[in-house]
């Protein structure tokens, strides 16, 4: 004859060991860092993700191959008695971080981020974060952070590595007495599109039903900004050359372009429908796009945290 | 000591009131808040955790004001939600760790504390599964154990039979029992399950369209008072419902061998009535007792004094 109430699953499981229930007693951090658990989990997520490390090898072998293109093009500038590496290191870096990259580290914002917030709610996981102890501006914030420091961290790396490559081959002649301030542009020219593209991520993911929704929505934004911005560009000031080069910062990869150029303060060439040869393209003062990028980052983040509550409130 | 004190509380979406004007105090121990879909319960622990703001009124929560202390109602309060919630993409231990981490418990520590409680939850051998796989009574099971982790003195248990089999019920049931019985944690049961109630709380709130319809010990609750008596023969004996008849009884139901009889206007002490009547008609007495109802029959008269009223 069985029992019809079972004593504690618990309590009699184990001859050996004492699993009845005990209450915990022990040490507990403190309130102000609790967002940062948050941001941690997005992180050792993000560990966890082939894709995320395809998508960085992708990054890192786009680094070595332009790395390999830079020098080999600055050992025969130096047999042609051009003018020194310094002149290609620059511009090389700013390419890498606000052109040739962005493309990456968008998809790798889209494959951790699009989940982040969309995920949750999907599942209302939402209720079991916000029914502990931590706000919805500490669950956001590290959401946020934990993307951004992800993203920051694969824009970032490869280029410390080479940077240090640089100083081991060139400090004998003069590296650093052209490029002071090379190791802080590298780091503003990778936190720009880190912070953006996670911050707009987040925002995306906070309003979208799913994480494909939130996906393809900021892919869309972010692809189709920056050719629209690129055939106004084109289209409607073809012969106006320094219009071009504005209006073809006026969108979110054009953004972060500029300022990887401003930050290196180097001015790039590119080839322009209707121009025989390459145009520099010049870009917006720093002031003027960091001042956009916060503005976006701003708005992005403000409508996240507007859609996220522990409890789906419908007005009456 | 009580372990929430609730005082002229409303609660409203808009302008629908969800609470209305509830003044209630709930003691130690297990505490059941019954009602039916849409009586406010859930909004009540909402608003109790600082999920929903009050528009009126003012309560305490381990003597925490709800107004101003959500985060600290938070780190002594461990919710198990109605809906199924998960944090999607992890193992059972990961996910339970990770609650405790965002309760403040160093990493270290929540680790070893979550294999703890899936222990104690029962679900030990599945802890290293993935959450998404679970089934409904092990999704139930991973609530309670992420409302544990932290080591909370007080629990909001919002419906947590739903979905589950028989067992599952009798083993959620045993395991709520167990927590709230010198564990030195409070539990407050939100169900519309009369039966789970009346199974492991000792305290009562019943509501009904906002408002508490009645409150108290689940056994003063239950107990009908004055003269209904619950009788037990060796084996059915219309000779002793007769006999109790002559003595001024009146029997209420009769099933075989069990009568309920109300003595109002019998003479005498009950038990000694009720010997003479046994010895009268010939029959053994095994038993008597005063009448008790199920929480379902208090329910209903709480609504029916309600609808009255």
């Amino acid at each position: 004859m069985t029992n019809p109430v079972p004593p504690p699953v618990g309590a009699t499981a184990s001859p050996i060991a004492d699993l009845s229930y005990r209450t915990y007693n022990g040490p507990l951090r403190t309130r102000a860092v609790r967002w940062w658990v948050v941001a941690l989990y997005t992180i050792r997520k993000a560990r966890r993700s082939q894709g995320f490390w395809v998508l960085s090898a992708v990054c890192v072998l786009s680094y070595i191959f332009h790395a390999l293109q830079f020098y080999l093009e600055e050992n025969v500038s130096t047999l042609m008695k051009a003018p020194s590496h310094v002149n290609y290191v620059l511009p090389f870096f700013s390419a890498m971080n606000g052109n040739l990259n962005a493309y990456c580290l968008m998809g790798i914002c889209m494959l951790l981020g699009a989940g982040s917030i969309a995920g949750d709610q999907r599942v209302n996981a939402l209720m079991v974060y916000l029914s502990k102890p931590i706000t919805r501006t500490d669950y956001l914030l590290g959401k946020w952070v934990g993307l951004m420091l992800t993203i920051f961290a694969v824009a970032v790396i490869p280029s410390l590595i080479l940077y240090m490559i640089m100083v081991a081959a060139y400090s004998s002649s003069g590296f650093f007495a052209s490029t002071h301030w090379l190791l802080l542009q590298i780091c503003l020219a990778a936190l720009v599109p880190s912070v953006v593209l996670s911050a707009l991520m987040t925002g995306i993911s906070a309003w979208s039903r799913s994480s494909f929704t939130a996906g393809a929505l900021f892919a869309s934004l972010y692809i189709v900004t920056g050719i629209i911005a690129n055939i106004l560009a084109l289209a409607m000031f073809a012969h106006q050359a320094h219009v071009i080069l504005m209006v073809r910062h006026a969108s979110i990869p054009g953004i972060i372009d500029a300022i990887a150029q401003r930050a290196f303060n180097v001015t790039l060439r590119h080839r322009v429908f209707g121009y025989s040869s390459e145009m520099p393209v010049g870009a917006p003062p720093l002031s003027f796009s960091l001042s956009v990028a916060t503005v976006l980052v701003v708005i992005s983040i403000a409508a996240a945290r507007a859609k996220i509550h522990a409890v789906e409130v419908v007005r009456g | 000591m009580s372990t929430i004190n609730v005082n002229n509380l409303t609660v409203k979406y808009g302008s629908r009131i969800a609470v209305d004007n509830v003044t209630f105090e709930i003691p130690d121990g297990c505490v059941g808040l019954l009602g039916p879909n849409g009586a406010g319960k859930t909004t009540l622990i909402k608003c109790l955790l600082g999920f929903v703001p009050p528009a009126s009124g003012t309560g305490k929560v381990l003597g925490l004001d709800i107004a101003t202390s959500g985060l600290a109602i938070r780190q002594k309060v461990g919710l198990m939600p109605e809906l199924d919630c998960h944090i999607p993409g992890i193992n059972a231990v990961t996910y339970v760790a990770y609650t405790g981490e965002l309760a403040g418990m160093p990493a270290s520590l929540a680790i070893g504390r979550a294999h703890e409680v899936l222990e104690y939850c029962g679900l030990g051998e599945a802890r290293y599964r993935q959450v998404e796989t679970y089934s409904t009574g092990m999704l139930q099971r991973i609530k309670l154990a992420q409302a544990l982790v932290h080591g909370p003195g007080l629990l909001l248990l919002d419906e947590p039979t739903n979905g589950l089999d028989p067992r599952g019920r009798e083993e959620m049931l045993a395991l709520i029992k167990d927590i709230s019985h010198g564990k030195g944690v409070s539990v407050i049961v939100s169900s519309h399950l009369m039966p789970d109630i009346e199974r492991v709380c000792d305290y009562a709130i019943v509501m009904r369209g906002g408002k508490v319809a009645t409150s108290g010990d689940i056994d003063s609750l239950r107990s009908v008072g004055g003269y209904h008596v619950e009788v037990e023969l060796r084996e059915p004996c219309p000779a002793f419902a007769r006999a109790m008849e002559a003595r001024g009884a009146r029997i209420l139901q009769d099933v075989g061998s069990i009568l309920h009889i109300d003595m109002q206007n019998v003479q005498g002490r009950q038990s000694t009535v009720l010997f003479q009547a046994a010895a009268e008609s010939d029959t053994q007495l095994r038993g008597f007792r005063p009448v008790q109802r199920s929480m379902e029959d208090v329910f209903l008269a709480a609504i029916d004094q309600e609808n009255a009223a």
